[in-house]
């Protein structure tokens, strides 16, 4: 499935999920192939991280060791823009020499010129679009939930392809399903016809955790 | 750890042991040792599987100690696959009781008359050696058993499956977990061939009786290795992604950076990757139950590994790493993890180098012997490998014969061996050590250790165009005397980033040996390690041409950037130029 080829298309249905936060991992899958979000575009690596994720900037300097735009590897988060269609990706640490080497400013960098990303864009106008987040190993972790909870944007089938593969652990942490604001039965995630395209999901998990 | 086996297989009327001293060979270990072996007492040009060549296996210099990470043992012969000196090391339990039992190392000489097949025993009362043609043609998973019902279940064994006996190219040395599984390889090389053409099956260690190696300055030794421990689990990579993830955590970002080969090198990226990342498989193994954190040998504080278990729960394999998982997986267009784990199984159990088989399998679906994203056609082949067939034959002996049997242009070596999991178009600066390395394509030559505190050859400007030469010459001298400690090469992540981490992993080995080593002497080991291997290589008949990629890389560009190897011949040429 082409995340990225869908990008023009807009979302046509919106789903709200009320889950257990023991499901939290059920999700992380999606943020492997990539979810988009609809923000503010036009604006460099560091301010959309910090506008997506609520995160500080020594979360970035920390946590968030290999940043590549559009498969090349950032080096300087405050000049690579983030446009709409464009494919952010977040890792953790990552290890071997190419670990190393794919690291934001690495010492190695002349290992890995070829594909170390250059912004060729001197402006590029803000507005509000839709571009792909992919998060890696720990920061699916740190991350994800955050983006699950304000909403993220992607393909239908996608969406029905998981609810598929996880339908017994979402049948055990789900307890509300709303597509459009109507509330569903749980088996309506996975056999709804009338949603195609693409879909805005949000995941609440605090208020599952009330109800139980 | 003051003696030497020597294991003359082709005395008459039985294989004859000798226990030697170390004499000439002082202070070295793992690699460091193997090299200076093979080096000095290996004519250069003989052939591989001749009695002339030797089979030597050291333990580090730290092994058998109370040292972190100090259990990698290292195997060393000139190579029949790229004709050129080897050194390919493993973890497992074998080097740590190997040292503990004194031995620096074991050297198996000479070549048996007949097609006898023996076994060794080495224990505290000695080594012994004996015929044991019952072992014939089997899988290394059952010869350990059959070891086990023998010798009891606290022994360790290093021992060949069917490939390393049929003597093929790709075959691997086996080494046994902690579980007593052969599932740590040292698989490059077709080290396994060469101990097949000395007629050892199997070397039975057992160290009932033992110690712990004692330090020097046993306080000194201590609070050493209690900070390179804490630097290890401080560490981002030591102590958080290998543990939860294992290697495989890397295939999800190489193949968004597009440097993740695909199809035979034909694409830098893999639509399937995200079902067969690190990710997925430690979600997968702890779905079933097996373990996604788990350590290869004892005082393994990483524990990269873990056990993977089939869809019915049942233990299938050790968790494939990083190299296996993308050579049968996307360098073959297979994203079943199942699949790959079972190639794994197979590759370790008729005793194969998965990176090889992987390459191998690739030129093979080139060749249009079987489909990209063929699982089961894939599977079916390393059967044959095991029974021997012709065709078994031919993938056994690696991807540049078999490219060569069906008429393949793209065949992806370096001196004959198959390339790692890395597209040199995409991070050329590993291309380079890929092409110089004295071992063929291997991504461990050149490691992430800490080049700029250890100075070699001065602070490297990794901003300058010529970066990559330096950077990987340093790499390469680093990694030379990592490999000679018996430290498995993956705390090169903490020493890269924390200094102090660097200094207790040399204040560990001062305090064990009574030595006062400094940075210095631990490059000057490194740079006369890579100058024996070259200069074995030469005399083997080595050229600078033979330090080169295959062409393909300078012409086809890489998708999804486009990219090509534009590293030129005078600047890899360099590479050595110390």
């Amino acid at each position: 499935m082409n995340i990225q080829g869908d990008c023009a298309e807009r979302e046509t249905s919106k789903i709200k999920l009320y889950m257990k936060t023991e499901a939290r991992s059920m999700f992380f899958m999606l943020f492997q192939q990539g979810v988009q979000v609809k923000t503010s575009v036009g604006l460099n690596v560091r301010s959309i991280l910090k506008n997506v994720f609520d995160i500080t900037d020594e979360f970035i300097e920390r946590r968030i060791s290999t940043i590549l735009l559009d498969g090349k590897v950032v080096d300087d988060i405050d000049r690579a823009i983030i446009k709409e269609g464009s494919t952010l990706a977040l890792s953790g640490a990552m290890p071997g020499l190419v670990g190393a080497t794919m690291r934001t400013h690495s010492a190695y960098e002349s290992f890995r010129r070829a594909i170390t990303y250059q912004e060729k864009e001197n402006f590029y106008p803000e507005r509000i679009g839709l571009f792909t987040i992919k998060l890696f190993n720990v920061l699916t972790h740190e991350l994800a939930p955050t983006l699950l909870k304000k909403g993220i944007i992607l393909h239908t089938e996608q969406l029905k392809e998981m609810f598929l593969e996880k339908e017994r652990i979402l049948s055990k942490y789900l307890k509300k399903a709303c597509i459009d604001n109507n509330e569903v039965k749980p088996t309506m995630l996975i056999h709804y016809d009338r949603y195609k395209g693409m879909c805005l999901m949000e995941i609440d998990f605090s208020e599952a955790e009330n109800d139980s | 750890m003051d003696k030497i086996i020597r294991i003359n297989m082709a005395a008459e009327p039985a294989p004859e042991v000798k226990i030697t001293d170390t004499k000439g060979y002082e202070g070295l270990g793992g690699r460091g040792l193997t090299s200076a072996i093979v080096f000095k007492e290996v004519p250069p040009t003989c052939h591989p599987l001749s009695s002339y060549n030797k089979l030597v296996i050291a333990p580090g210099l730290l092994s058998g100690t109370m040292a972190a990470m100090s259990g990698r043992i290292s195997v060393g012969c000139k190579s029949p696959l790229t004709g050129g000196i080897k050194e390919a090391n493993a973890g497992g339990q074998p080097s740590q009781m190997l040292a503990r039992l004194g031995y620096a190392a074991i050297v198996i000489e000479g070549k048996p008359k007949g097609d006898d097949l023996y076994k060794v025993l080495i224990n505290k009362d000695g080594v012994k050696v004996e015929k044991d043609n019952s072992l014939k043609m089997l899988g290394n998973y059952e010869t350990v058993e059959r070891m086990k019902k023998e010798f009891g279940e606290k022994i360790s064994c290093i021992s060949i499956g069917p490939a390393g006996e049929m003597r093929l190219a790709a075959a691997s040395v086996a080494c046994t977990d902690i579980e007593l599984r052969p599932t740590r390889h040292a698989g490059r090389g077709g080290v396994g061939a060469v101990m097949g053409s000395k007629g050892v099956k199997v070397i039975v260690i057992d160290d009932e009786g033992t110690k712990m190696r004692e330090p020097k300055d046993r306080e000194r030794f201590r609070q050493a290795n209690a900070k390179f421990i804490e630097g290890l689990r401080k560490h981002p990579v030591t102590g958080e992604a290998l543990p939860a993830y294992g290697t495989n955590v890397l295939t999800n970002i190489l193949n968004e950076a597009g440097g993740y080969p695909t199809y035979n090198f034909k694409e830098g990226r893999f639509l399937g990757a995200a079902k067969i990342s690190g990710e997925t498989e430690a979600a997968l193994e702890t779905e079933r139950g097996g373990v996604a954190t788990h350590g290869c040998h004892h005082g393994c504080v990483i524990r990269c590994s873990g056990i993977y278990h089939d869809k019915d729960g049942r233990y299938l394999t050790k968790q494939p790493e990083y190299e296996t998982v993308w050579a049968h997986g996307g360098n073959c267009g297979i994203d079943d993890l199942d699949k790959i784990a079972m190639l794994d199984f197979l590759d370790d159990d008729t005793g194969l180098d998965t990176i090889e088989m992987g390459v191998t399998i690739g030129v093979a679906m080139e060749a249009g012997l079987l489909k990209f994203g063929d699982a089961d056609g894939a599977i079916e082949l390393i059967k044959e490998v095991k029974k021997g067939t012709p065709l078994g034959r031919i993938i056994g002996s690696g991807a540049l014969v078999t490219g060569r049997v069906f008429g393949v242009e793209k065949v992806p070596v370096v001196k004959g061996q198959g390339l790692p999991a890395y597209d040199p178009r995409a991070v050329q600066g590993i291309g380079v050590t890929y092409a110089t390395s004295p071992m063929g394509a291997d991504h461990t030559a050149g490691y992430a250790v800490a080049t700029n505190i250890l100075k070699v050859g001065g602070f490297v400007d990794p901003l300058k165009p010529e970066g990559q030469i330096e950077l990987s010459r340093n790499l390469q001298i680093a990694t030379a005397a990592v490999d000679s400690t018996g430290m498995c090469l993956f705390i090169a992540f903490a020493l890269l980033d924390q200094p102090e981490t660097f200094e207790a992993l040399i204040e560990m080995i001062n305090a064990f040996y009574g030595l006062k080593l400094t940075a210095d002497d631990v490059v000057n080991l490194g740079k006369n390690i890579l100058t024996m291997e070259r200069t074995f290589n030469r005399l083997a008949g080595f050229t600078k041409e033979h330090d080169r990629l295959p062409d393909f890389f300078k012409r086809e560009p890489l998708p999804p950037h486009n990219v090509t190897f534009s590293v030129t011949d005078e600047e890899l040429d360099q590479v050595f130029n110390w």
